[in-house]
């Protein structure tokens, strides 16, 4: 399995998205930029939502899209690779494929929506003035560390999955609890103390979330406590992940 | 090269795919086990040729998933030099909605090409397949012939060490299969390894310089492929027997040397006995070899261990290839020879013309009783191959032909115009 065969897995994937479309890929850019339209006319203009102590009209989308575009990439990095496996069967029974490095051109087509979404939403921050500063060059970083804890994730319920297929409407529950549970849509101060620590100590996916926050919202730099804890919980699932698909591995292709 | 070492292959059944998870978790077994390879060893060198034979279920399908390493063996070791390509992965990565030209590329890279290599054999898999104008059409629009070509045309492309040919090649016309055996031919002639499964045994012997014979997922045969052909047919033989007696299907030790004439047939009950095989020429001597279009007579003396009510007896003359060349039996020649009592010995005749062209051949001996259909037994007491070897020499008074035998065509030639 080379690094050729993973792009063009990729690419495969977008080309696949939009086949017979008359508009193709540009439907990647059209779906992030509707969604910012319609969360700054929504929330901003017409709810008038805005953030405790910022009164400025578009801080509430900011806030909402800095959350929303990542957790996008991850929960879709991870429901995608709970059913790799049974999605691409007829070439694993085929083809030896490496197994464990088939989700990453999940996660790398995730990635490069995200980057076109990012791309979008710059300009959107562009306009409006509110561009981030020094603290972006840390974006890379917390992305692809997100991405990591979403590979592992993925990796680990698409092996499940192959034996019990209920996994991913599970994967999919659980995402829509974890969405909620954490502060994207809404504003931590504003909830219980009970859940405000739940999030720093049981969420990891709080813990990006809160760096996107850091880099848009606040312009300061990201909590370094916090993503090493990230570090640690996206190596420790990946590697868990992995273990699990080698001692499995023969029966994963004996089930396909 | 290829080389298997001791690969076996058990699947655990389960009856349902949860099973597998509620056994780790409880550590109990919920499974059944179905043995489908045991201790497999063999190896194809650089430009050999492997037939793999066996009854549908006998393990081929998995042997060969575990040699291009989808499957992962229990235990045993698996040793490929480099790729193995072949119609197995027909339509693998196969897009119905792309075009030929885009699944050239799509399938080239899932094999393992690299971009340039794929940028360089693109004509010739186009070239090769002979799609035409369809090359630039959606794969949905291919019949199942021209999506075959297409595989073939990249499989033989894609530089592999080996090749596994199967029945996937059959779903091409004539024409492309003469075409895919040319090119198998031309790469195992620069030294490529072929794994040829087949029901096919005819193309078996002409192809392989060695075979095995999977049953139940053990090889009980491997050796010359003329040897093992023999060897399975007459296991379906066995199995077409269905009477009370046991069949005991003993396999020669010797490849090369004509079975001694009363030893233990190939298969058959053993209640009838080879006594004598003689071959007779004009003169009534015993020979081992005689002229092409000379008169030959083949005699065989079979002793009855038992009554037979209605025995028939059968003749093969078989080239060194194993392939039949003629063979026939007193049931198909509309005969009705007398019952013969146990102990009786009978003296059974064949008169014919050796009009076949130079060359070994062998011969065989059956006796069945109770014919039925266009030439089935209920019994079958004695069948067996290579009884003798017979020598056939060019007839310098004949015309000179190729083939199989002499049909003595007369030819006029006219000027009409």
């Amino acid at each position: 399995m080379n690094l050729f065969l993973l792009l063009d897995f990729t690419r495969q994937d977008f080309v696949d998205r939009y086949s017979g479309s008359v508009l193709g890929a540009s439907w990647a850019f059209i779906h992030p930029l509707v969604m910012i339209f319609i969360f700054t006319v929504i929330f901003a203009n017409v709810m008038g939502a805005r953030l405790p102590g910022d009164s400025s009209s578009y801080s509430y989308t900011l806030y909402l899209v800095s959350g929303l575009l990542p957790w996008m990439a991850f929960a879709n990095t991870v429901t995608r690779g709970s059913t790799v496996f049974l999605d691409r069967r007829n070439i694993i029974a085929k083809i030896p494929l490496d197994l464990a490095y088939l989700p990453i051109y999940i996660v790398v087509s995730e990635g490069v929506a995200f980057l076109i979404s990012m791309a979008i939403f710059m300009g959107f921050l562009l306009i409006i003035g509110k561009l981030p500063g020094e603290p972006f060059l840390f974006l890379p970083l917390v992305f692809i560390l997100q991405q990591i804890f979403a590979f592992g994730l993925g990796l680990l319920f698409g092996v499940l999955n192959v034996f019990l297929r209920d996994i991913k409407e599970m994967v999919g529950i659980m995402l829509t609890f974890w969405f909620w549970l954490t502060p994207i849509v809404w504003v931590p101060d504003v909830a219980p103390q009970l859940v405000q620590d739940f999030q720093h100590y049981l969420n990891p996916a709080y813990l990006f979330i809160a760096a996107y926050r850091d880099i848009f919202v606040h312009d300061q730099m990201p909590d370094f406590g916090a993503l090493s804890r990230l570090v640690v919980i996206a190596h420790a699932t990946l590697l868990a992940a992995w273990f699990l698909l080698k001692s499995l591995e023969r029966d994963v292709r004996d089930f396909l | 090269m290829i080389r298997a070492e001791h690969v076996s292959k058990h699947f655990r059944l389960y009856r349902k795919p949860s099973d597998r998870l509620k056994e780790i978790l409880l550590r109990r077994s919920y499974h059944s086990v179905h043995q489908a390879l045991e201790d497999i060893s063999f190896q194809v060198d650089d430009g050999q040729t492997l037939g793999i034979i066996g009854q549908n279920g006998a393990g081929k399908s998995t042997l060969l998933k575990i040699l291009t390493g989808v499957l992962l063996p229990d235990s045993g070791r698996v040793r490929v030099s480099g790729r193995i390509t072949g119609l197995l992965e027909l339509g693998t990565g196969f897009n119905l909605e792309m075009s030929g030209i885009e699944n050239i590329r799509a399938n080239a890279m899932l094999l393992g090409m690299g971009a340039d290599q794929i940028a360089s054999r693109r004509e010739a898999i186009i070239d090769f397949a002979e799609l035409g104008e369809f090359i630039h059409e959606p794969l949905k629009t291919y019949s199942s012939g021209m999506i075959m070509r297409l595989a073939f045309a990249i499989a033989i492309h894609a530089d592999p060490s080996c090749f596994v040919v199967d029945e996937a090649l059959s779903v091409g016309d004539a024409y492309f299969q003469q075409k895919c055996m040319r090119a198998i031919q031309d790469f195992r002639a620069r030294g490529g390894s072929i794994l040829f499964v087949s029901h096919d045994m005819s193309a078996v012997k002409a192809l392989c310089d060695h075979a095995l014979l999977l049953e139940g997922g053990r090889i009980i045969d491997q050796g010359l492929p003329k040897d093992v052909v023999d060897h399975y047919h007459a296991m379906f033989l066995h199995r077409s027997h269905q009477g009370d007696v046991p069949v005991v299907i003993q396999r020669p030790t010797e490849h090369a040397a004509p079975r001694s004439q009363n030893s233990a047939p190939l298969a058959g009950t053993g209640e009838v006995e080879l006594v004598k095989l003689e071959m007779l020429n004009a003169q009534g001597q015993v020979v081992e070899h005689v002229t092409s279009e000379a008169p030959l007579t083949i005699v065989a003396h079979l002793l009855a261990h038992r009554d037979l009510d209605q025995p028939h007896y059968g003749i093969g003359i078989r080239n060194r290839f194993g392939h039949s060349v003629f063979e026939t039996n007193t049931y198909c020649m509309g005969q009705t020879p007398a019952a013969l009592t146990a102990g009786e010995t009978v003296r059974v005749e064949w008169r014919v013309v050796a009009n076949l062209i130079k060359g070994d051949y062998s011969m065989t001996v059956g006796v069945g009783n109770r014919p039925y259909g266009t030439g089935s037994f209920d019994e079958i007491l004695f069948f067996s191959h290579d009884l003798a070897m017979l020598k056939v020499e060019v007839d310098p008074d004949a015309i000179r032909y190729d083939g199989y035998f002499n049909m003595h065509p007369d030819v006029s030639i006219q000027t009409v115009g």
